[in-house]
């Protein structure tokens, strides 16, 4: 089990369950507490407080950068330690979102804050957004609206499963993010190297942020035929064609079971296994 | 290149918070140490049969009149979250349930209990559960009735009475069910399911 | 993984002024090295882009820089230089 099933599954899938995403509307400010007027982002954000070092995933960077592996390899085990106590996103194949989705909490598509800081993608209508709130707290979106810049669009059932759909058929991979504690507040559509979580669990091995999904593809070499639809669509170096054998190859390690080669086979020639129940993957989250 | 879009500024006032006249408003009337200050002479001395039913019609009437006012209140003390919850109901058809009664339980609560937010156990499409781990009236009950009588009494009517008629006067059609007591355990749970024809 | 010295990029903040508007080597950076940020997140408000200073451009990904200068040929403003630091042979 990953560690978010651990805690917050209750001996399920920590995403099927729908406690996970509920939220209440509203809170009573404690007495004489106002409400936040700007959030800072100060062109010092990230410099270590006087007197301490800090070590975050830039000073780990900075160290790769100027060559020095250990103290980069030191800082990202640290990170990873830490982050095992803190919320992270998890991998989701398609089928699985059209099945969280039918829980029916608001969803408003948005635009995606990873690409927004990568790239300064503006995205501006529902055409465009490429990621998704969840929850109550969509609501209330307008008291940031550079945070969901671009505006939002809230979305019935079938609307947002078209959505979904429309970015997996583009090539993006989807995982749900926990927004604090316990609560699921993102529904994302990634791909490398946009997206923050992906780019930082393939380049620098921070393997909390990110979990695996709960599957993992296999072909099935009687079906496929080497037609290379699936070839491209892997976002994490597992999928290959095999010159010799002329056919499309997974490396079960590499492979993140986010099924985007399976919705891509013509041939129903790749499909999903439970991870679990696989011995030797079933530790690799 | 990226098509330009005008910059958007929301107006300053616009506020997300319940409204103070609101909570206060709610509060005033339904204090739960009054309401069962109302309730204790009426069930005193009585034998414990009689007192239940005396404090179930007296529950009973305190969640409608408790509910009526929020949503009388609910209605014309409105936020940005609310009308932003409205409008995505129109433009998707389905956000309704459980949302909008959801509003009107939070408010409620948040009015005349002891805690800062309502603990939301689901709300999904057809599912509305919440959670009261703290309750001024099980204690109100327990201060004015003693601690043996009050545990016997059906507060939990309230309660049934409020969370089923925030749903059924926005036009659901529920069950409105208790999961776990109080008196027995750590919370009180309210579970509203639809009911689908 | 070996070690390997990545180039110095210097962005002169003076003359990069609008980065989210301009965005051009954000687009243009084959590694997607850049990060740009807003420096004021207001209530109810969003960030003018074409205000000076609203946003500010970072180096994030430092190491994946191959110094193909590619940003430094888009930048209109002649703001970035990327070079290999001093002593390692290009
Ligand atoms: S091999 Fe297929 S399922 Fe595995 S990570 Fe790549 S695209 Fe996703
Ligand atoms: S030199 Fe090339 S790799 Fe380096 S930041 Fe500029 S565009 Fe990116
Ligand atoms: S291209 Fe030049 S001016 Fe434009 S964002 Fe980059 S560094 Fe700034």
């Amino acid at each position: 089990m990953c560690r978010m099933c651990d805690s917050l599954g209750g001996g399920d899938t920590w995403y099927l369950n729908p406690k996970n995403y509920s939220n209440r509307m509203y809170k009573l400010r404690e007495p004489g507490k106002r409400p936040t007027e700007a959030l800072g982002n100060s062109p010092n954000a990230g410099a270590a407080p006087q007197g301490q070092t800090r070590s975050g995933l830039p000073e780990a960077i900075e160290a790769k950068a100027n060559g020095d592996l250990d103290t980069f390899n030191k800082i990202i085990g640290d990170m990873n330690q830490r982050a095992l106590m803190r919320p992270g996103g998890q991998v989701v194949p398609l089928h699985e979102v059209m099945e969280v989705l039918d829980m029916g909490m608001p969803v408003a598509a948005m635009m995606c804050i990873c690409r927004k800081n990568t790239r300064a993608c503006e995205e501006c209508s529902v055409s465009e957004y490429s990621c998704m709130g969840l929850g109550t707290g969509m609501f209330k979106w307008e008291r940031w609206p550079e945070r969901y810049k671009g505006g939002v669009e809230f979305l019935s059932t079938k609307q947002a499963k078209e959505w979904v759909e429309y970015w997996d058929k583009k090539g993006m991979m989807h995982m749900l993010m926990q927004e604090g504690g316990d609560f699921i507040g993102g529904l994302c559509n990634c791909d490398y190297p946009d997206c923050g979580p992906i780019r930082h669990r393939i380049d620098y091995g921070l393997y909390a942020q990110l979990v695996k999904s709960e599957y993992v593809c296999f072909v099935d070499w009687e079906k496929c035929n080497g037609c290379g639809d699936c070839l491209g669509r892997c976002h994490y170096n597992a999928l290959k064609f095999e010159a010799t054998m002329e056919k499309a190859h997974i490396d079960q390690f590499n492979c993140f079971g986010c099924g985007l080669c399976e919705t891509a086979c013509p041939r129903d020639a790749i499909s999903y296994f439970d991870r679990k129940k696989i011995p030797g993957l079933a530790n690799v989250w | 290149m990226t098509p330009t879009r005008a910059r958007v500024a929301f107006p300053k006032d616009w506020t997300f918070d319940l409204a103070e006249d609101l909570i206060d408003g709610i509060r005033d009337e339904f204090d739960p140490d009054d309401a069962v200050g109302e309730l204790a002479p009426r069930v005193a001395g009585k034998p414990v049969d009689e007192a239940e039913e005396a404090a179930l019609q007296f529950f009973t009437d305190y969640g409608r009149r408790w509910m009526d006012r929020t949503l009388e209140l609910g209605e014309k003390y409105t936020d940005r979250a609310y009308e932003t919850l409205k409008k995505a109901a129109e433009r998707t058809g389905e956000l309704a349930f459980p949302f909008i009664p959801e509003r009107f339980i939070e408010i409620a609560y948040l009015a005349t209990q002891p805690i800062y937010s309502l603990p939301i156990a689901e709300n999904t499409v057809n599912t509305f559960s919440y959670k009261m781990v703290f309750c001024d009236t099980i204690t109100a009950l327990r201060e004015q009735c003693g601690d043996e009588l009050a545990d016997r009494l059906p507060c939990r009517a309230g309660c049934l009475t409020a969370a089923g008629r925030a749903f059924t006067s926005k036009g659901f059609d529920v069950v409105v069910s208790q999961d776990s007591r109080l008196s027995d355990g750590e919370f009180c749970q309210f579970t509203v399911r639809r009911k689908h024809a | 993984m070996y070690p390997i010295v990545a180039p110095i990029i210097k962005i002169d903040q003076a003359r990069c002024t609008t980065p989210f508007a301009c965005k051009l080597c954000l687009q243009a950076c084959p590694t997607a090295v850049f990060g740009v940020f807003e420096t004021k997140m207001i209530r109810l408000e969003e960030t003018d882009k074409h205000e000076p200073g609203n946003y500010r451009l970072r180096v994030i990904y430092r190491d994946r820089c191959s110094a193909c200068n590619r940003c430094v040929d888009v930048c209109p403003e002649h703001a970035l230089t990327v070079e290999m630091p001093a002593g390692v042979r290009a």
